[in-house]
């Protein structure tokens, strides 16, 4: 019995060992089976799928039909040879259009369904997307793989175009000025006869209107005429003021002469004179035109600028000898590199009276040269003055037959000039003969505008007659080019003029070195304003009842952008282009004639965004 | 006692089996477990990849755009850039020009993809970083971008982590960039686009041989072509040859024509060779060097393709943003198109070398003309060099 128990408890203890052998052998079978291993395989199975995608370049994947026969079809092109297939799919998927969506599916079931074993299921999603599913199996595990790519969302271009456009013909409003010089010298009854010619770059007149400051004698009937191409215009003034003393009138007066005015080549004459002194222009004598334009300016570094003087003719009358004289204005910009200042004169009818040298040339408030004319009393000269010009307002003074003492305006009985005193200018026939200043500069780096369209605009400065006199301006953050004042008086001594930007200093811009050489055209450069606050000028005569009158005027050009930059991506060259040109007809619109723009356009290919990043999800199931 | 011995061997042979069952349940329980954490190991592992990949991929999206912003800029100023790399840096990194916000890198700079990415995961804790970036000259089409790119990516519960710095190098191709020095050489009225030469080679004398009379024209080998007038014909016998521009033959056959080349050893395979080999089909027949020339040069002439030459082209982009009109060793540069000029009304210099870099220049380089090129195009002796156009120079 005992022995039994024994025996029994033995094969007890065999039958325990067997049997947790038998659960050991089972136990590690399970385990192989685990669902974390097969999440495991499915992992890795998505993951391989997406690094294929990722790393195969298209140009390697030809064995694909689908690759290959999207190759031979245009839709995949040679720019993407390169890409890997991943970025192909992302691309034909982002566009939105369901052909080419279609396209994407296509690559991605026909890649992934070579590689993803059949009994798995899966699914290519792009920003939770599905880009293509196969359902093959009930999914009792389901593995997700990620990666990222920038560039990529849906419906935006991938790459694209970008367009810069510029205008290289526009139509535009602007004005321009064309002053008389300070110049003159009918003596006591002589004739002074000026005959302005110029050339006006314009396709329509808007609007002109003449200035008239004139100093003639005691009598109206002393201002004789005035002919604007030929059609008499001188009933057309409008005296606005007018001041009588012993030496004659002070006049000035207004005419519009739009009606006169041409595009083109354009004459004014007029002939005055002055019976107890001598007749000349006084200071805001000009002609105001508005007109419509092509022109675009050459934006160059070195500028050069030929300033005519008007044709002067003064008449001797009976022993009262002729003279002439004027006073021709010029500017260098400030910071500009001047390269010559060149004057050339020609005169006619220079007496040649022992030693009284009735040549006399100025420059600034400097005699330069004075001399005895040769026998035919013609002079023709050239003069380098590059070396005294300076930045701001420059002038040459010419007298002829025509002596000063002290000051250069003083002896006006001092004429030797026989029959006619010429100062000869034919710009619009004879332009190299004609007397003119020629200045060349170059031009800082800041102040070139490349892409801008330069407008002119002029106002009176209004108001009331006054001395000291103020006129405010805001220039709304425009660029400035230039500016000049043209002072109206009907006398005048010597002008400082002086810029107050609101919370600034005041500056003396021009100050008048002689007494009575008040130039036609004061430039003031646009370093002296603050274009985003009110800017106050302030007139100055030192002669207390020499006022400054409303009908002065401010010139001043600005730069308006004529060109664009790169704008938005667009998935077409002609979709960027037109944006360009859209965005630079907005930029001009208020200044230009929008349907008359030409432009030029540039468009770069193959701009990237960096869109997204868009998630790309590669779902494996079985 | 017997039993008992039976006994005590049973237990030391159970209770090792015992242990080792109770050892391998545990295990058990570790593989079971083992699968995830390795896949979320090599989810971050993964996602590290994804990130550094696609931070090269963002400087060369961000440095395209910061080139283009940059030559807007300077064609829209009109003034060359102070420091073309350290504007790029600018541009790059904040999308700004001289502190100037640019519309074409809004949204587009590596700041931006460095939020996007922050949030793109959110199942992962992520920082990223990048610092020293530095943009260089390349080979005269590309820029090379360097970059410390920083990243830490760890799980919530921060039991897996990937930390890694590194440098990177990444190139950016220039093509199809606005060059500068054209339009600010042009008061902004010509623009030029830098695109590749495609061609293998500029100028090549394909045969040599004695020629008479000088033309130019599209080389033809069907003897009926029905645009004779307008080509030259290769062939292998000119006998009765007539109506062609030009004919090139093998044969001793004087053709009908003013300008030929006879006794042209090989002629036809060597014609068809360069013209397969360049896919340029224009040949020229020079009488002075005596020669038949292939000159896919003139493409580069009338379309502004731009060519690099080891050691001594004209500046490369940064040198164009900076207006740096001088040779470098890895630059590029194109020929000035003067009749291109002239349209604009742009005063043009008649004996200038025509290379860009030379030409805008205030400085003279007085260049000759060249035999089978435009009647305006200009080269100097050592130019000619290095376009293989020296016999051909006048």
């Amino acid at each position: 019995m005992r022995k039994g128990f024994v025996f029994s408890l033995d094969a007890l203890i065999a039958v325990s060992i067997l049997l947790l052998f038998t659960f050991f052998i089972a136990g590690i079978s399970f385990s192989f089976y685990s669902p974390g291993l097969e999440y495991e395989r499915l992992y890795y199975t998505g993951k391989d799928a997406l690094t294929i995608l990722g790393e195969l370049k298209v140009g390697d994947a030809r064995g694909f039909d689908s690759v290959e026969y999207y190759i031979s079809q245009g839709v995949i092109t040679q720019r993407d040879i390169d890409k890997n297939l991943l970025e192909v799919i992302g691309a034909l998927w982002v566009s939105g259009n369901t052909t080419l969506q279609e396209y994407a599916k296509n690559i991605t079931k026909d890649v992934l369904g070579k590689i993803i074993p059949e009994r798995a299921g899966y699914e290519l999603l792009i920003d939770g997307l599905s880009v293509y599913k196969r359902n093959t199996s009930v999914k009792n595990y389901l593995s997700r793989v990620h990666t990222l790519i920038s560039g990529y969302q849906l419906g935006k271009p991938v790459a694209g175009y970008v367009a810069r456009a510029w205008a290289t013909k526009i139509k535009k409003n602007t004005t321009s000025i064309f002053p008389f010089f300070i110049e003159g010298a009918g003596n006591e009854g002589g004739k002074l006869e000026i005959w302005k010619k110029f050339f006006i770059n314009a396709t329509s007149i808007i609007n002109a209107t003449l200035y008239v400051s004139v100093h003639y004698g005691i009598s109206a009937d002393e201002f004789e005429n005035l002919f604007v191409n030929g059609v008499n215009v001188k009933n057309r003034i409008n005296w606005i003021h007018q001041e009588k003393t012993s030496t004659g009138t002070g006049a000035f007066g207004v005419a519009d002469v739009t009606d006169a005015i041409h595009p083109g080549n354009n004459t004014i004459y007029l002939r005055f004179k002055n019976t107890v002194y001598n007749a000349h222009i006084h200071p805001g004598m000009r002609l105001e035109v508005t007109y419509q334009t092509n022109e675009i300016k050459n934006v160059t570094k070195i500028e050069r600028q030929r300033i005519y003087f008007d044709h002067i003719v003064s008449n001797e009358l009976g022993n009262r000898k002729s003279g002439a004289w004027a006073l021709v204005p010029f500017y260098i910009p400030k910071g500009a590199v001047i390269r010559s200042v060149i004057a050339h004169i020609r005169a006619e009818g220079i007496e040649d009276v022992s030693d009284r040298k009735d040549v006399r040339i100025y420059f600034n408030d400097t005699l330069y040269t004075k001399f005895d004319p040769p026998l035919d009393g013609v002079v023709d000269v050239t003069y380098n003055f590059t070396n005294l010009a300076s930045e701001g307002t420059n002038w040459v003074l010419v007298q002829l037959n025509y002596r000063i003492s002290t000051s250069w305006f003083g002896e006006y009985d001092d004429f030797t000039g026989e029959d006619e005193t010429i100062i000869y200018s034919d710009p619009l026939i004879d332009p190299d003969g004609s007397s003119y200043i020629e200045v060349e500069y170059e031009l800082p780096e800041n102040r070139l505008r490349y892409g801008y369209v330069d407008i002119t605009l002029s106002e009176n400065i209004g108001g009331v007659s006054d001395n000291p006199k103020y006129y405010t301006i805001n220039f709304e953050n425009n660029t400035l080019e230039k500016t000049f004042v043209h002072v109206a008086q009907l006398f005048s001594n010597k002008v400082n003029i002086s810029v107050q930007p609101e919370s600034g200093d005041e500056t003396l811009v021009f100050y008048t070195p002689v007494a009575r050489a008040i130039p036609s055209s004061i430039y003031i450069d646009p370093y002296y304003f603050n274009t985003s606050v009110d800017n106050t000028i302030r007139f100055q005569d030192e002669c207390d009842d020499c006022y400054i009158l409303p009908e002065s005027s401010f010139e001043y050009s600005i730069w308006i952008p004529s060109s664009v930059g790169y704008g938005d991506v667009h998935e077409t060259e002609e979709e960027a282009v037109e944006d360009a040109v859209t965005r630079l007809n907005e930029t001009l619109g208020k200044y230009a004639v929008a349907t008359n723009i030409e432009t030029e356009v540039n468009s770069v290919s193959g701009v990237p965004t960096l869109w997204g990043p868009a998630t790309i999800e590669l779902r494996v199931w079985v | 006692m017997k039993a008992q011995v039976y006994s005590f061997i049973a237990l030391v042979i159970t209770i090792p089996i015992m242990l080792f069952i109770a050892y391998y349940s545990s295990s058990i329980h570790v593989v079971k477990r083992a699968p995830f954490e390795k896949v979320i190991a090599d989810q971050i592992a993964e996602i590290g990849k994804s990130i550094d990949r696609d931070f090269e991929k963002a400087v060369e999206i961000s440095t395209k755009r910061a080139l283009l912003a940059a030559t807007g800029w300077v064609i829209k100023e009109g003034a060359y850039l102070d420091n073309a790399t350290l504007r790029l840096e600018e541009l790059i990194t904040n999308g700004t020009i001289y502190g100037n916000e640019t519309f074409i890198m809004l949204n587009n700079t590596l700041q931006d993809w460095l939020k996007k990415m922050e949030e793109s995961f959110t199942e992962f804790d992520i920082d990223l970083s990048y610092r020293n970036l530095r943009v260089k000259s390349g080979d005269g089409f590309d820029i090379v971008v360097s970059v410390d790119f920083g990243m830490n990516i760890s799980d919530k519960q921060q039991i897996f982590a990937i930390n890694k710095d590194q440098e990177k190098h990444i190139t950016v191709s220039v093509d199809y960039i606005e060059d500068p020095v054209y339009p600010l050489n042009t008061g902004g009225y010509v623009g030029r686009s830098i695109e590749r030469f495609p061609y293998p080679y500029h100028a090549i004398k394909i045969l040599t041989g004695k020629v008479i009379g000088n033309c130019s024209g599209n080389v033809t080998f069907d003897i009926n072509d029905s645009q004779a007038g307008e080509k030259i014909l290769v062939t292998n016998s000119s006998l009765g040859v007539s109506g062609f521009l030009g004919v090139i033959s093998e044969s001793g056959d004087i053709p009908s024509v003013s300008c030929y080349m006879i006794n042209a050893t090989d002629a036809v395979n060597t014609v068809k060779y360069f013209t397969q080999l360049s896919g340029y089909h224009e040949v020229y027949l020079d009488n002075i060097s005596g020669g038949v020339w292939s000159l896919p040069i003139k493409e580069a002439i009338e379309h502004g393709y731009y060519t690099h030459f080891e050691n001594s082209s004209g500046p490369d982009i940064i040198g164009r943003l900076e207006g740096k009109l001088e040779e470098t060793v890895n630059g590029i540069e194109s020929f000035v198109n003067i009749p291109e000029l002239q349209c604009s009304d742009i005063p043009v210099k008649i004996n200038q070398v025509s290379a860009d870099y030379l030409y805008f220049q205030d400085k003279d380089y007085i260049g000759r003309r060249v035999r089978g090129l435009p009647e305006w195009f200009r080269m100097d002796d050592i130019r000619a060099k290095k376009y293989n156009l020296t016999e051909l120079m006048e």
